[in-house]
């Protein structure tokens, strides 16, 4: 249920919505509930004054609404060969670093492996 | 000098009264596989066998090398044999009575899920780069049974505190500063390599033990 609501806000992070037709009965939501509506509040209202986006890469907050992998790889000078990649804790396989946005909330992290043992 | 062998249940009791029944039993049924017998691994593999973990598992197609003294835990008398076999050497002077299984090949993507089938806990300690990321998003991906504690970044004589362990994942370790490479001026030294391969052997005994954060 947490997460159907989650997903609805975030379609509706754009516009303003009636939360009553997300929960209909807030007073009585779980705290769980309340949190996830407060991020989407939150989220909401930095968006309507000027946006922030937070993706997270080892760590560090980057404020843009979207990065691609490939490109933050590149201007890092991050080889391929010589990294593992875990988004939102799953490793992602090398054949879908090509096609990997991040986008809002994402959190990535990169290990990079240098020589010697 | 004295010759004598002490026997499995002498070693067992000194382990047993060091560590708690408790520990003792977890390690010595632990099984650790170590990918890599140069800096990292030679230390490693000596640092959990007097821990008493039960079987290591050994994996090196390498020969020892003059070069590789300055860091690796081999000897002179160690010149030109196979790292299998010189560990295997050192660990039988360190108790007799762990389990040793020697595999002197190299790691590539088509032998290894044949070679760590029956490993759950896989150290990486190699050397070569691609061979370290190739190994590890290997076992992330295709053993979601399996953890693995890798290495990158000890070269030099940088500050030892920069050297750390992190946990990406549940499955995934990572130890050493990730950025000090092994370049012409500045080679690997002992104490860093040896920092680091602790990490590493500390992790993996946290492993055994359950404990999960670092």
């Amino acid at each position: 249920m947490l997460s159907e609501y989650k997903r609805e806000l975030k379609r509706a992070e754009r516009k303003w919505i009636d939360i009553s037709t997300v929960i209909p009965d807030l007073d009585n939501a779980s705290v769980g509930t309340k949190l996830i509506l407060a991020e989407c509040v939150f989220r909401h209202t930095s968006f309507l004054f000027g946006g922030i986006f937070l993706i997270y890469i080892n760590g560090n907050a980057f404020d843009k609404s979207e990065i691609k992998l490939s490109e933050y790889l590149s201007e890092n000078n991050l080889a391929f060969t010589r990294i593992a990649v875990e988004l939102n804790g799953e490793i992602l396989p090398k054949d879908k670093y090509d096609k990997t946005v991040l986008s809002d909330g994402d959190r990535v992290e990169i290990v990079n492996f240098v020589g010697g043992g | 000098m004295n010759n004598k062998i002490p026997s499995q249940s002498e070693i067992d009791s000194v382990l047993r009264m060091r560590h708690t029944d408790e520990v003792f039993e977890k390690l010595k049924n632990s099984r650790v596989a170590i990918a890599g017998l140069g800096g990292l691994g030679s230390n490693i593999s000596l640092m959990l066998a007097r821990a008493g973990v039960g079987t290591l598992h050994l994996i090196d197609f390498d020969r020892v090398e003059l070069s590789n003294i300055n860091r690796q835990q081999y000897f002179i008398s160690h010149l030109d044999m196979y790292k299998t076999e010189a560990i295997k050497d050192e660990i039988q002077r360190i108790n007799p009575y762990i389990d040793l299984i020697c595999d002197c090949v190299k790691v590539s993507e088509e032998n290894i899920d044949a070679l760590f089938k029956n490993d759950r806990i896989i150290c990486e300690a190699f050397d070569n780069p691609d061979s370290k990321a190739m190994l590890v998003n290997h076992i992330l991906e295709k053993r979601k049974d399996a953890c693995i504690v890798a290495a990158s970044g000890m070269a030099g004589y940088e500050k030892s505190n920069t050297i750390i362990t992190r946990k990406i994942s549940d499955r995934f370790y990572i130890c050493g500063d990730e950025k000090s490479g092994a370049v012409e001026g500045n080679g690997l030294m002992s104490p860093r390599v040896t920092l680091c391969a602790a990490h590493q052997a500390n992790t993996i005994l946290r492993l055994i033990l359950e404990k999960y954060d670092v």
